[in-house]
């Protein structure tokens, strides 16, 4: 493109959202190009901020008129690769983080999609509302937009569902800078309530979707009251199928609300330490209680102390480091080193989170001298069950300052990954860069359809582009 | 989280902007300009990014060595740099002659003292409410204490702006004139103050010849043993704000609310943000405000309308550099709400 079209693009992009949200420099413009990731990403040529669903519609409307390349963004705090190509347009979208309504007749609230999961719960527990769903792991900082759009796997899995599953209706602006509705909101005299109306479930195509697909606007989520209890357990287990048979058993009497399961670098001699989160009316929880300790006592988990589990449950700031009873210091800061972390993530049924516990820890002793030798730590292995089997995140850390450990990170993800699909697991959130590549590569007949719709609706190609290697 | 990423939207702003900045500089990326002198100077310094940062990284560090390295290279903001030619000329950062310094006080302070009021350059000339307030209170306990006549300042200020060799020199200074007065103890009503001598005194000269103590601290002391025993009502409902170099920096949040509690009639409201997720003044120690005054008064705005949620009448804090960029901001904010020093309370239920 030459420079005196970017000129009237500029121009034209400045008009959009007012000069004072919009910046040409490269002091600002850097900060979009990588997510919390290491795999470097492009730079965007400009980054604006749009106030409103209409400005994000006319933003896309003359970057497909100048066939510039769009990207999106929350809050950038995704691991996955951004994907970001130079030259883009950067939308970030965290000026619009207002509530637009609290609607308690269906139990919902509409955000903004750049409100931050964290700070709408906080207002929402004003009124004694919570969301089912606290959000994922980063609900500090991260989006809701940015969540919904990466299918982020939200504390509260086990007996409130996925991301997803919390939506109930979606405001899009897609590539073209069409604006529409989805589920019971799709009807103009309607409001947002319901999902699975007036046609297919629509929504759904933009969860998960890394905003290759459209940009969401708005989003409806579930909410409930506060619950009046709580209770909190933790389980050693010194047989893993013990372990999982036990969580079989929950997840079939859906007697919790979270349930995680632990292995390696325990704080107690176990192959297996279980969390477990139930919440609901007091007479509800004390029913659920007993049938919990009854499971896991018969399952062979020894009751230990729960205080790991309820600081993982209040604190979500720093949670992770409860889950092996560790001061969240000595967890993440190993002082002096910069670590970074090749996550490899994805949804298992409950046989294959057996079989890849054993595959994993042999290709872990198998590969003990190389991984010695760069310095490779543990971090975690664990699974979040969901209502039909686990999600698995397995973490291990390299020097990000030794050349020789930093690639051989990628090497173990590499592997990782492999292990995660030869054993049917899905990651949940695919993003840009290699691993999408990879990822999508295993699964042709399901990319070719993605390939279609976004044809369908990003004929220019504007939006996104690369990411999910669409 | 961070308030200057609120206000100027851009996340280039943020802790992580800062990092990424600091990353383009180091592998020749970005070239050292004016833009990037703005976005580094523009933080208030409020620890709310250390806090909640997952990895434990020392982001407070990080941002001042991104400040040194840009005075190293003779890049600073204009205002700043006022700022320290003040200091070097009158020994204050805001030019006023050093003879005002002292002013407020109605009699000279005795030459040697147990204790030692620091009072600070806001304090002493900008908000002296403060510091008779807490001269008064201490004198009502039977403290035995004194103020250094030739107090100069602290060099916080200078050393938020990157000035570390003149910060180091004003530190020199202090320390021989409190080493003078004999004192075991000196007291700060100003967070800054306070926490200069506490963290970077140490570092700058080795370890301090007295102990370092805020108001607060040494109020619920005196509280507990009986020195100081509130006696006059005070019926209304007050709001606390946690001075970020106090609360975050230096870990100070029961110290004042138990003063607060113990005030007879007083009811103490909690604001949704307090403690260590408490949103910052905007004053940034005084360096926001100078450079950025139009940031450093919307941030005040934002936690202004947060105070006047709670329903409370009053504004309480425990730093004159929030005390002052509050009252800036007031008029702005169109709030109603009373805004006053802990000390001011204390003293008027000890009448």
């Amino acid at each position: 493109m030459t420079t005196l079209v970017k000129a009237d693009l500029k121009e034209e992009l400045k008009s959009i959202v007012g000069p004072e949200n919009f910046s040409d420099d490269i002091v600002d413009r850097l900060t979009y190009s990588r997510s919390s990731s290491v795999e470097e990403a492009g730079t965007p040529f400009c980054v604006v901020r749009p106030g409103s669903t209409q400005e994000t519609s006319q933003i896309l409307k003359t970057a497909n008129t100048h066939h510039n390349p769009v990207y999106v963004w929350g809050r950038g705090t995704i691991f996955v690769a951004s994907g970001v190509q130079d030259g883009c347009i950067m939308v970030d979208m965290t000026r619009m983080d207002s509530i637009s309504k609290v609607d308690e007749d269906t139990m919902s609230v509409t955000v903004e999609a750049g409100a931050i999961w964290g700070a709408l719960n906080t207002e929402l527990r004003k009124k004694n509302w919570e969301l089912t769903i606290p959000g994922p792991g980063s609900l500090v900082s991260c989006t809701v937009g940015g969540s919904i759009a990466a299918s982020t796997v939200p504390h509260g899995l086990t007996g409130e569902g996925t991301t997803g599953e919390n939506v109930l209706n979606l405001e899009v602006v897609l590539p073209t800078g069409d604006v529409f509705e989805t589920g019971s909101a799709a009807n103009p005299q309607g409001t947002p309530f319901e999902r699975y109306c007036n046609g297919p479930d629509v929504a759904g195509l933009f969860i998960g979707s890394c905003g290759t697909l459209g940009i969401i606007t708005k989003a409806t989520l579930r909410i409930q009251r506060v619950p009046e209890a709580e209770e909190f357990f933790c389980y050693g287990f010194q047989d893993l199928k013990d372990a999982f048979k036990t969580s079989y058993e929950l997840l079939e009497k859906r007697c919790t609300r979270f349930t995680v399961l632990c292995q390696g670098d325990l704080p107690v001699k176990a192959a297996a330490l279980m969390h477990i989160i139930t919440t609901g009316a007091k007479d509800e929880v004390e029913v659920k209680s007993k049938k919990i300790k009854s499971i896991c006592q018969t399952g062979g988990g020894k009751e230990l102390d729960n205080t790991g589990t309820k600081n993982y449950w209040k604190t979500h700031n720093v949670m992770y480091s409860w889950l092996r009873w560790k001061d969240p210091k000595t967890y993440y800061a190993r002082k002096g080193i910069p670590y970074f972390c090749p996550e490899v993530f994805g949804y298992l049924s409950m046989p294959k989170l057996v079989e890849i516990s054993e595959a994993f820890w042999k290709y872990w002793s198998e590969h003990e001298v190389q991984l010695k030798k760069v310095n490779a730590l543990f971090k975690g292995f664990d699974v979040y069950f969901s209502k039909n089997g686990g999600y698995l995140w397995i973490d291990t850390l390299y020097s990000y300052a030794d050349k020789e450990a930093f690639e051989h990170g990628f090497k173990v993800r590499r592997d990782l990954y492999e292990l995660l699909l030869r054993h049917g697991g899905s990651p949940a959130t695919v993003g840009g860069g290699e691993m999408a590549k990879y990822v999508t590569s295993h699964m042709p007949r399901y990319h070719n359809f993605l390939k279609t719709l976004k044809k369908a609706v990003d004929p220019n190609r504007i939006l996104n582009p690369g990411v999910l290697d669409l | 989280m961070c308030p200057v990423n609120e206000v100027n939207g851009f996340q280039s702003y943020s802790a992580k902007g800062k990092l990424v900045l600091a990353s383009a500089l180091l592998d020749g990326r970005l070239k050292y300009n004016e833009e990037i002198v703005k976005h580094v100077f523009m933080c208030s310094d409020c620890g709310a990014c250390e806090q909640n940062c997952f990895f434990f990284l020392e982001l407070g560090d990080i941002s001042s060595a991104l400040k040194a390295d840009l005075v190293e290279r003779g890049l600073s903001m204009k205002d700043h740099m006022l700022m320290l030619q003040n200091a070097q000329k009158t020994d204050n950062i805001f030019g006023q002659p050093h003879e005002k310094r002292l002013q407020w006080l109605a009699e000279k302070p005795k030459k040697k003292g147990e204790t030692v009021y620091f009072v600070g350059c806001t304090t002493s000339l900008a908000r002296t409410r403060i510091a008779k307030a807490n001269c008064n209170v201490m004198k009502s306990s039977g403290l035995d204490f004194t103020l250094l006549e030739q107090e100069k300042c602290c060099g916080f200020p200078l050393l938020s702006i990157g000035q570390i060799e003149f910060a180091k020199a004003f530190a020199k200074y202090n320390v021989e004139q409190i080493e003078r007065t004999g004192a075991k103890r000196v007291v700060f009503s100003c967070p800054g103050c306070y926490r200069m001598f506490q963290k970077e005194y140490p570092k700058l000269l080795g370890p301090l010849p007295f102990e370092a103590v805020h108001t607060t601290e040494l109020y619920e002391e005196l509280l507990d043993e009986g020195q100081l025993t509130p006696k006059r009502k005070l019926s209304f409902a007050v709001t606390y704000h946690d001075p970020c170099h106090l609360g975050r920096h230096m870990n100070v949040y029961d110290s004042p609310r138990k003063i607060l509690e113990n005030i007879p009639g007083l009811k103490l409201v909690e604001m949704t943000r307090n403690r260590e997720s408490a949103y910052c003044c905007g004053a940034g120690g005084g360096n926001l405000p100078q450079a950025f005054p139009e940031v450093a008064a919307s941030i005040a705005v934002a936690r202004l309308k947060e105070a006047t949620k709670t329903d409370a009448q009053l504004l309480a804090s425990a730093c004159p550099a929030c005390i002052s960029n509050f009252m800036l901001a007031k008029k702005r904010s169109k709030t109603g709400i009373g805004i006053k020093d802990v000390a001011e309370l204390v003293l008027e239920t000890l009448r």
